[in-house]
């Protein structure tokens, strides 16, 4: 191969190499800033990704819905969740479906069937990344408050044209950060 | 062309050119007719070694910097700390493609640098933005993008990684209840990088190194791709593959020089003894075959296909490289050979209704038949290695039963000093033979 004709290729790689990263971040930013918030009830725990280091791995609600009339579906099928608020201001689905809805907010989710007339979701967002040393608090710091209380932890999430993304977790209405770090100054 | 003995004609040149035997005008009119060459010599091996150990760590290092997660960092700073080793990377890797294309330690270390640069970017912007698991996803992002560097660098380790991480990518991607039979045609992606080697030079560290990585990752991924919808078949499937893998070797690299130069010949044989230890027990053969066929959400009808591709396909392989060789008189390699057939008799006689035993007690046969051949034809050869290998094979035969069958201890005792004795009188046979010789 000459070294000019490589070099062409070697363009076109670079720029391929960095549009990938860049449209991660444009995408998720645009949802970011011009999405609507949804808040979800989760359950955090404390595992971890060689890659990407120490996150709080997050088990939201409702995890299940009910499942479209007269639809057959398969194990891990992609399906669309429309969204909607209860009375209390937590995200609940009112809408299992195939398609996207004409209007109102959705989420792509993965589903599959549990019984006759409930389907479990797999919403797209599953951790929460914190630094390595105040992932683990946060995790003992909600299994404490939690021993004491009634559990009240929740993500928001903010949503646009089916894309989702995950905003910031709290517990007890304070961002997680803050949380861990009180706890940690008042021991 | 074969580089390596031109290479070694061009060590000899100045020695003979000393002594008379060729004039200075000769030895310069043999370069001229030859041309370059790129085989690897020692000092070139040692930089290039030192130069994928150390991109290795650089970029292990910064994706652990990465993964502490700097939270007191903004969104904008965490993006500009993202970019940084992927832009670092790419102005390495265009700086060796304008003024370093000759050197391998350059075109190795820099591309291996960049590699690490596409992970840590899609690793910090998954964790900025709390991207979901899937890390099948990230894998093959990071793959893809890093393949075509293997072609514009002309650099083989990304190359090994990029079949370890496919290999990684369809383990995620068959655990998250997908099916992974993109595997194969993303693996023969690199097919064309490899060919390119083993023509220029079949025994060197290229060559070598990158079908060493290919046939572990073919271990590996043959199992994880197959979507087990028949139960059973991957005794076909992974018997023709170190069937194929064997007789390859012995097709394609007969003459390599030293045992580590061989991957296909030892992965393969080594893969058929430990799949038909593992099929001399009865586990293996229960409840086989068609009639015992996997349904439900979890199992893709249209992927079971592909399972019946590949055992077809790694059979046909192994019995038309086995006809080649018998043609040729290498008359050596039909016991390693036959396997993929001996597993297909064993599979069809139990899928048709045969009893279960039939499957294990013809491998035991088998087994026991290519423990005796191999030592017969080491002792006759008069090799060390080769009848050491089959008595190792015998005596992991005889220890595997004495798991399985209810044996008394004296019984047990005597076989094993049976098995010592014949490794011993076997050895002393063939060194007593070479000092005849």
């Amino acid at each position: 191969m000459k070294n000019a004709v490589r070099l062409s290729f070697f363009a076109v790689l670079v720029i391929a190499q960095l549009a990938v990263p860049a449209w991660m971040i444009v995408s998720r930013e645009w949802t970011l800033r011009q999405g609507n918030t949804f808040k979800f009830h989760t359950a955090p725990v404390d595992p971890y990704d060689p890659f990407r280091g120490r996150y709080v791995a997050l088990r939201l609600e409702p995890d299940e819905a009910r499942a479209p009339v007269e639809t057959q579906l398969d194990y891990n099928q992609r399906m669309v969740a429309v969204l909607e608020t209860d009375a209390e201001g937590y995200a609940k689905v009112s809408e299992l479906r195939l398609e996207p809805p004409p209007e109102g907010d959705f989420i792509r989710v993965h589903a599959w069937p549990r019984d006759a007339t409930m389907v479990g979701i797999h919403w797209p967002f599953d951790r929460y990344y914190m630094d390595e040393r105040l992932a683990p608090e946060a995790e003992k710091a909600y299994r404490d408050h939690n021993l004491r209380e009634e559990r009240n932890a929740h993500v928001t999430v903010r949503v646009r044209s089916g894309n989702a993304v995950l905003e910031d977790l709290f517990i007890e209405n304070v961002p997680v950060r803050e949380y861990v770090l009180r706890e940690m100054k008042e021991k | 062309m074969n580089e390596r003995p031109v290479a070694w004609l061009y060590d000899e040149l100045p020695g003979l050119v000393s002594m008379g035997i060729l004039s200075a005008d000769d030895a310069d009119r043999l370069r001229q007719h030859y041309g370059p060459v790129a085989v690897e010599t020692r000092r070139n091996l040692g930089l290039a070694i030192c130069a994928i150990l150390g991109s290795t760590l650089i970029g292990l290092g910064t994706i652990l910097l990465f993964a502490h997660n700097w939270d007191d960092l903004s969104r904008p700073a965490r993006t500009v700390l993202s970019f940084t080793p992927l832009v670092l990377g790419q102005i390495l890797v265009g700086w060796t493609l304008t003024k370093r294309l000759e050197s391998i330690p350059w075109r190795e270390g820099s591309a291996l640098f960049l590699m690490a640069g596409i992970g840590c970017a899609i690793a910090l912007i998954g964790q900025t933005y709390h991207i979901p698991g899937n890390m099948g996803a990230f894998l093959l992002t990071w793959m893809l993008l890093s393949v075509p560097l293997v072609y514009l660098v002309d650099a083989s380790v990304p190359g090994a990684l990029y079949w370890v991480g496919l290999t990684a990518w369809a383990g995620f991607v068959q655990d998250e209840g997908g099916q992974a039979v993109l595997f194969w045609p993303l693996a023969a992606v690199m097919a064309p990088h490899l060919w390119n080697a083993i023509r220029k030079d079949p025994y060197g560290f290229r060559a070598v190194a990158l079908t060493w990585s290919l046939g572990l990752c073919l271990c590996v991924a043959t199992g994880i791709t197959l979507e087990k919808e028949t139960p059973g078949l991957w005794i076909v499937v992974y018997s023709g593959l170190f069937a194929t893998s064997y007789l390859l070797g012995h097709y394609a690299f007969a003459s390599a020089p030293r045992l580590w130069q061989r991957p296909l010949h030892v992965l393969g044989a080594a893969g058929v003894v430990v799949v038909g230890l593992i099929l001399t027990f009865e586990d293996p053969w229960e409840d086989i075959g068609w009639s015992h066929a996997r349904h439900g959400a979890a199992y893709h009808q249209w992927a079971a296909i592909g399972d019946c591709v590949l055992a077809i396909g790694l059979l046909a392989a192994s019995a038309v490289l086995l006809t080649w060789l018998v043609r040729k008189k290498r008359f050596d390699t039909v016991p390693f050979g036959l396997a993929g057939l001996v597993s297909l008799l064993g599979f069809a006689l139990v899928a048709v209704g045969t009893p279960e035993e039939v499957g294990m007690i013809l491998f035991n046969a088998y087994l026991f038949a290519l423990g005796i051949i191999v030592l017969a034809l080491g002792i006759h050869r008069g090799e060390l290695a080769t009848v050491n290998g089959g008595l190792l094979i015998l005596a992991a035969l005889i220890v595997t039963r004495f798991f399985d069958l209810n044996l008394s201890f004296t019984l047990r005792g005597i076989a094993f000093i049976a098995i010592g004795a014949g490794f011993l009188s076997a050895n002393l046979l063939v060194r007593r033979k070479g000092e005849i010789q």
